[in-house]
């Protein structure tokens, strides 16, 4: 992605710009670097919750006025949490961008944390937990993260505990609040249809003023290197089984990245989508051994886009009544190739051209760029953005065959699987 | 007219052309764009299909691309793959559609693709078998989810067993696990037309080397003898639309899934159609019902005050049939019948008294806005594009849009809003874990 420009506030706000002036929209996003990684044990949930209460009151706001705001525009809006990082943002007619700044700006410090919407929001957050329960992949996820993670909060899931979520109260929550935000924990990433130099006028107008906020303490945790491979088994009422076999991997800053990004190219498709993914290509190897030949239903690999070490998963949906060995054995036949044999050139090839044209094409929208930029700097440096197909260009047969050896190993492995049970936990 | 996005997309800017196998070409270039969608719809939905074979019509597009006279369902992959392209096939319940996305200068190879799927499909015994399966997979997952279980249920209800919009468009195990190579050509042969057929394309793309290159591919796609004309499709259509008279009483079930711990409900009446002149009033008092900020009224009510749910909102669905208006939430089984309540009482209060000037103003400009938002992509431009040929607004239809929704008053949204749902006899289904007895 070119033509990206990065400016910084006197107290530390950066501020990421590209200008696109196809369509007369625009795209505003505050991001702030605290997510899932910055919850202390009994906190799990808390970053997803303070989200959450920044819909509700601040000093000048009620809650739904900031959807009357912008939706009254014909605008967007909405904001996600995850491990590492949350983010909130506006897409609207660019005429209006101001608007976004408007409410970014007031919550940034603003918000009240009014003891009745905690309250209120505790049984909404445990309802969306609860929704979540419903799914099998849910499950058998909390399950694999926590055994992955003994040490690093990675291992507790962005939604919480319900334990947590039931026990923290407003004073947990206001103060991870004024823990995390403000300008010098903050990146504004905004694309599309405005003036750069009028445009950080007016960022300067709304956020300048604000004080410097001294920086949240560092996550201390790292998790330990893992020694021998680990399993989980989920046994619940579901339709089918499904297995999530994983490896650790390292952060997204690490030079190994590229490779690892080319070795699951070569697995499942290329990186195409704003957080990293890109679905299952048809013509990749595990669509091949496992949904062409009919013994599965569907397949999917990714891996981690984190600021610290994470994972890369191989994510198997078996029919019903499946048998789980079988198809335990041929992913790890997959990987046993990976370490045997290095790809061709052209193979190499092949997934530079399809990762070119699949964020050409992916990337249309302000918002899916903005969210690009932003997710890459949580997690490493925006500049990825720029340099990615040429950094998978550099990648050798090689490189992918060492770096399957290197972290797809057995000592480095954890293998999940769901199995359906009857509701008493017996075999269903 | 710039319909307020910087396209100016109307009938002096998109070339329409009419192939010579009858199938209608609409092309939008955008050159501002490294790339294409393509997009189009046609007969081949579950209207056309029985009851004893519901599911019929999702298989076989689903299954259009796993072999042709000239590749193997690999060789397809392998083509689009190699160039980073994708183009899919699915059936909705009153039409077949596909849609493609590539670098602008792969068009010849969708389009060609596209041509090579529907004209000469030869759907292999082991790949149709696979489908199958997999389909198989998909309906044991939607029993198992709340939210598919209850949606499910509640068309059956609403439409009854003798409509195919009462039944899911990928069809129930029963029927699909009899579905065999024979039953999918035999259908296809049937009911995929060019004639019906309207084809978008929108892009970095050359409006005549574009038709040029529709005739040679989708152009040269000559039906069977007795394949379904578009009056036929208009007839089964017509025969698909839902009567207006309301049940007796309120029709409700409770559905039971092991193993969950929040219940989804899906609370509706039978809405309109989108040809309906009402449905600019009806999208307006649907905003503000169940949309407008997070939920709009019910949102407010259900999730914001009394801290039931993470999502209440409501929908309207567009369709040459009459579809649902419908309330949906996911809720603790405790609440069920507080949340259903509150979203009762929200629909009431908005069919008896209209909205207030800054509610209404609100809702109209969020609709008026949001449109060049919708156009922003290639694939957006060819959808709406799609929906204007499909429900006959024809390709002005943007520079009237803003007039047609400032014109809704605060009584129509009464109106509208009192003529589904101030009927008493709704329908409901819930699916979660087993109910409290209250």
């Amino acid at each position: 992605m070119d033509n990206v420009r990065e400016h910084a506030l006197a107290n530390g706000l950066a501020v990421l710009t590209r200008e696109v002036h196809t369509a007369p929209i625009a795209t505003f996003f505050v991001w702030y670097r605290v997510g899932a990684r910055d919850e202390p044990q009994g906190m799990s949930g808390a970053s997803h919750w303070v989200e959450h209460m920044m819909f509700k009151r601040t000093q000048r706001l009620a809650p739904g006025d900031i959807g009357r705001m912008v939706e009254g525009v014909g605008g967007t809006f909405n904001a996600f949490t995850y491990e590492d990082a949350t983010a909130y943002h506006e897409t609207l007619p660019a005429e209006h961008l101001d608007l976004a700044l408007e409410i970014e700006s007031d919550r940034m410090l603003n918000a009240v944390f009014d003891p009745d919407d905690v309250e209120a929001e505790r049984t909404v957050i445990i309802s969306e937990r609860e929704g979540h329960e419903a799914s099998p992949m849910f499950r058998l996820m909390e399950a694999v993260e926590s055994t992955a993670f003994r040490v690093h909060p990675y291992g507790h899931g962005v939604i919480g505990s319900k334990a947590d979520l039931r026990s923290m109260t407003r004073d947990d929550l206001f103060g991870h609040y004024q823990q995390h935000y403000g300008p010098s924990n903050a990146v504004i990433v905004a694309v599309g249809d405005f003036a750069t130099h009028d445009f950080l006028d007016r960022v300067e107008q709304h956020f300048g003023d604000f004080p410097s906020n001294s920086p949240p303490p560092a996550v201390a945790e790292r998790e330990p290197a893992q020694e021998e491979a680990r399993r989980v088994e989920v046994h619940h009422p579901g339709p089918f089984p499904v297995l999530m076999l994983c490896h650790h991997t390292p952060e997204r800053s690490h030079a190994d990245c590229a490779p690892l990004l080319v070795l699951n190219a070569l697995l499942s498709g290329p990186p195409s989508g704003p957080f990293g993914g890109g679905g299952t290509l048809r013509t990749s190897r595990l669509y091949q051994r496992f949904v062409a030949s009919g013994i599965a239903a569907s397949v999917g690999a990714d891996v981690g886009v984190n600021v610290d070490p994470s994972l890369h998963r191989v994510v198997v949906i078996l029919h019903p009544g499946g048998v789980p060995e079988p198809i335990e054995e041929a992913v790890l036949d997959e990987i046993q190739r990976l370490h045997d044999e290095a790809p061709s050139q052209e193979e190499l090839d092949r997934v530079v051209r399809q990762t070119r044209a699949k964020r050409a094409i992916t990337l249309e929208s302000v918002t899916a760029q903005a969210v690009q930029l932003g997710m890459l700097e949580m997690a490493a440096s925006w500049r990825l953005s720029q340099t990615l197909t040429d950094d998978l260009q550099r990648v050798t047969p090689d490189d992918v065959q060492r770096v399957a050896r290197t972290y797809l190993c057995e000592s480095a492995r954890v293998t999940g699987w769901f199995m359906p049970a009857a509701a008493n936990g017996a075999a269903a | 007219m710039t319909n307020g996005s910087r396209h100016a997309i109307n009938a002096d800017s998109v070339a329409r052309h009419t192939l010579q196998n009858g199938a209608t070409l609409l092309v939008y270039p955008n050159p501002a764009s490294p790339s294409v969608a393509i997009g189009a719809y046609h007969a081949g939905g579950a209207v056309l299909e029985t009851r004893e074979s519901a599911g019929l019509a999702s298989l076989t597009a689903d299954a259009l691309n796993r072999g042709t006279a000239d590749r193997s369902f690999l060789e397809f992959s392998q083509a689009l793959d190699h160039v980073g392209a994708s183009l899919s096939f699915h059936a909705d319940t009153e039409y077949a559609a596909f849609g493609g996305r590539a670098l602008a200068e792969d068009l010849e190879l969708l389009l060609t693709l596209a041509a090579d799927a529907l004209a000469q499909p030869t759907f292999p015994e082991d790949e149709v078998g696979r489908v199958r399966e997999q389909t198989l997979t998909v309906l044991a997952h939607a029993e198992d989810s709340p939210g598919s279980r209850a949606a499910r249920r509640f068309r059956e209800l609403l439409y009854g067993p003798g409509n195919p919009n009462g039944w899911p468009e990928d069809g129930y195990a029963e029927t699909v696990r009899e579905f065999e190579a024979d039953d999918l050509r035999t259908f296809h042969a049937r009911a995929y037309a060019p004639a019906s057929m309207v084809l978008a394309v929108v892009g970095a793309v050359d409006p005549m080397a574009t038709r040029d290159l529709a005739e040679r591919t989708i152009g040269a796609w000559n039906p069977q003898r007795d394949a379904v004309t578009p009056a036929g499709w208009r007839q089964a259509l017509d025969a698909a639309d839902a009567p207006t008279a309301s049940a007796e009483a309120v029709r409700r079930e409770d559905l039971t899934i092991e193993g969950k711990t929040q219940t989804e409900f899906l609370l509706g009446w039978m809405g309109i159609r989108r040809t309906d002149p009402s449905y600019y009033a009806t999208i307006v008092a649907n905003f503000i019902l169940g949309q407008l900020g997070l939920g709009g009224r019910i949102g407010s009510n259900v999730r914001d005050t009394q801290g039931l749910a993470y999502h209440a909102s409501s929908y309207v669905v567009p369709g040459l049939t009459r579809q649902p208006w419908s309330i949906r939430a996911g809720i603790n089984p405790a609440n069920v019948d507080r949340a259903i309540e509150a979203s009762l009482h929200e629909a009431r209060q908005l069919a008896e008294t209209p909205p207030d000037d800054e509610e209404l103003g609100l809702s109209k400009q969020a609709l008026i806005g949001s449109l060049p938002l919708r156009l922003e992509r290639n694939d957006g431009i060819a959808n709406m594009l799609l929906t204007m040929q499909r429900y006959g607004l024809g390709l002005d239809h943007l520079g009237v849009y803003a007039d047609l929704i400032r014109s809704v008053t605060a009584d129509d949204v009464r109106d509208v809003t009192a003529a589904v749902m101030s009927d008493p006899a709704y329908t409901l289904v819930t699916a979660g874990p087993e109910l409290p007895t209250s």
